[in-house]
């Protein structure tokens, strides 16, 4: 480790592979001609950001099957606003992110005292209910949605050009420089005093309470960071998709996909993991969409074989060679524990013999 | 008035597949506490086989019922044997299984496609005419399906009562360690939980076939307001299956009628607002699941 770039490179080992990804990510357009694998990388980052949320209330130890509830909420927020109230795309971005926001401090404040299970069911009535409420709701456009969302305003960079949303690639860097941000937030938190306690109410949440932590008002705070970037994402989703109907952001398949492609990836990998999952579930369904009827059997025995196998997620394989070496220390410390415990035998006879 | 007899009568007929549905899931759930998201494809696949049998087969109901009973069986057992067995002592228990169950969902689901076609079918009406009882409509084939629920709903609880197995699954999901040192293999139990869970909703969908169509579509649509039912009424406790699957039946058959749409958010809302008083179920005892 004598070269000083090597060695920051591996001090900074997180750093430097979130740059990687972003750079990795800003060039997709250059080389991916097609506007349909534009809008499947799109699609990666939208549900990444999700399982992102996901885990992270997953590390307070809540479980929340009501994940594409609020993403619906954002987007109906957003579409809302903009549709009836016209106001510009630019303002809807936030205020839908604030009005989930606030949404899931209202229901986090009733329904976060239960946890466990409890709050499972909880969350999954509230996924079903967003669905039929909303689907109910004539205003709103009832089942079958609303349509005509406008795409963000285009914006005047004056001497650099003009960035008009007019193509799937304009998307594609709005969705990044929103993944990047909301990549940049969750790990601001895990790495401040907030992400401390959380991970201490997920280890154990008495012994956090004993020392001192608010389970409830932690466990709040990272319900409402993670449903406001739902929300934020739902925003964004409905004005790149221009039309939105509420079965979309029903439970059975989407929450559950959501919590599945983070368990892909890795559940103990806060931030890549989600993305590894994404990517490789997308990439599953891709490669075999020649197969016709047989495309989601064979995505379906390859998610029972990666979670059967590998349960730890797709990036615990990175780990293999380090378990392999851990697996040889431990072999060879038995051995000569072994060898040790044949002569702590002999020796007590020849003492006893002694005596 | 003869109205709400009507109204009555059809909330049972579909409350009686949701008791059967619900008793398998609370089997599932409570025994082997694995959140069973698949469990609405053996009820579609229960379906189908029965209508295979019948048509394709030429055999009589009967036949199909026993065929799709024991076809979903199977499926239940290979599930469990091949890979839920191998998560049952994993870290994120409830995590990889849920996954799982999606894996196993996804298979399921999109294999009657290539196996029995993509048009919605039904099996030819087996016991035609029906009955007028004070302005009551009354047709045999769901008088039928009542008699058969209930017979089978009756059966599942003396055998979950008062059996030796019944005792061993009550045992098993009480505290399976426990059970373990009293000489029950939990294991097996476990097996045979998600063989007569997935049966159960094998059944429910072979009796339905010939009182309604049969999609692709409807273990997806059934799954979520089952898993509501279960814990509606208390996901350890048999009565509360069945209490649970009456009461959705009913209100959605009346509420049909009456609200029309609303009716499901005012069930929904019903049914969060017992979960958040009543945690374990209006029946139920306990509302963990190893989480």
């Amino acid at each position: 480790m004598s070269n000083p770039i090597a060695a920051a490179i591996v001090a900074r080992k997180r750093l430097v592979g979130f740059i990687i990804l972003v750079v990795f990510l800003a060039l997709v357009p250059a080389w991916v001609k097609s506007p349909y694998y534009i809008d499947l990388v799109i699609v990666i980052m939208i549900n990444a950001g999700l399982a992102m949320t996901f885990i992270m209330l997953l590390r307070t130890g809540l479980i929340s099957l009501a994940v594409a509830a609020f993403w619906g909420v954002g987007a109906y927020a957003s579409a809302m606003l903009s549709v009836h109230a016209h106001i510009p795309v630019w303002a809807c971005l936030p205020l839908a992110t604030i009005i989930t926001a606030i949404a899931a401090l209202i229901v986090g404040f009733v329904i976060i005292r239960s946890a466990g299970f409890t709050f499972v069911i909880m969350t999954t009535v509230i996924g079903m209910l967003f669905v039929v409420v909303v689907g109910n709701i004539g205003r709103m456009g009832g089942y079958n949605g609303v349509s005509n969302i406008r795409p963000p305003e285009s914006i005047n960079f004056g001497a650099l050009g003009k960035v008009v949303f007019d193509s799937k690639v304009d998307f594609f860097y709005l969705g990044l420089i929103l993944f990047v941000i909301i990549m940049l937030v969750i790990n601001a938190f895990y790495s401040s005093w907030a992400g401390r306690a959380w991970n201490a109410i997920g280890l154990n949440p008495r012994l956090a309470q004993s020392m001192g932590v608010n389970v409830f008002r932690y466990r709040l705070m990272s319900f409402v960071v993670g449903c406001a970037i739902c929300g934020l994402l739902g925003s964004f989703y409905a004005h790149y998709q221009t039309f939105i109907i509420p079965t979309a952001f029903n439970l059975f398949p989407k929450t559950i996909y959501i919590q599945a492609l983070a368990v892909l990836g890795g559940v103990g990998f806060a931030t890549f993991g989600p993305i590894v999952g994404a990517a490789a579930l997308t990439f599953f369904n891709e490669a075999f969409s020649g197969y016709s009827n047989w495309t989601v059997i064979i995505v379906g025995a390859l998610v029972l074989v990666v979670v059967v196998f590998l349960p730890n997620g797709l990036l615990s394989l990175g780990q293999v060679p380090s378990r392999i070496n851990r697996w040889r220390q431990e072999r060879a410390f038995r051995r000569g524990e072994a060898a040790g415990a044949t002569e702590a035998e002999a020796a007590p006879a020849d003492g006893g013999g002694e005596v | 008035m003869s109205v709400l007899f009507q109204l009555a009568f059809d909330g049972l007929t579909i409350g009686l597949i949701y008791i059967i549905l619900a008793a398998g899931l609370v089997l599932v759930l409570s025994v082997t506490e694995i959140f069973f998201v698949a469990y609405g494809q053996f009820y579609m696949w229960g379906a189908y086989v029965a209508w295979y049998t019948v048509d394709r087969f030429k055999m009589p109901y009967v036949v199909g019922l026993i065929v799709a009973v024991a076809a979903t069986a199977v499926l239940g057992l290979l599930s469990y044997a091949l890979i839920f067995r191998r998560m049952q002592h994993m870290d994120n228990r409830f995590l990889i299984t849920v996954t799982g169950a999606l894996g196993i969902s996804l298979i399921m689901a999109q294999a009657v496609l290539p196996a029995f076609g993509t048009q919605p079918k039904s099996i030819p009406n087996v016991f035609p005419g029906a009955l007028d009882i004070g302005g009551v409509h009354m047709e045999v084939k769901k008088l039928a399906l009542i008699g058969i629920g209930i017979l089978v709903t009756l059966i599942l609880f003396y055998v979950y009562e008062r059996t030796r197995v019944g005792r061993a699954m009550r045992a098993v999901s009480l505290n399976s360690e426990v059970a373990a040192l009293h000489g029950i293999n939990p294991s097996r139990v476990y097996l045979l939980t998600m063989g007569v869970g997935c049966a159960l909703a094998g059944l429910a969908g072979a009796l339905l076939a010939p009182a309604y169509n049969v999609s692709s579509g409807m273990g997806n649509n059934v799954i979520a307001s089952v898993l509501l039912m279960t814990m509606l009424g208390g996901m350890d406790s048999l009565l509360g299956a069945v209490v649970g699957g009456f009461i959705v039946g009913e209100v959605l058959s009346f509420g049909q009628y009456y609200v029309h749409q609303m009716n499901v958010v005012y069930l929904f809302l019903f049914i969060g607002l017992v979960i958040y008083f009543r945690p374990a179920g209006l029946l139920g005892k306990r509302s963990n699941l190893g989480v």
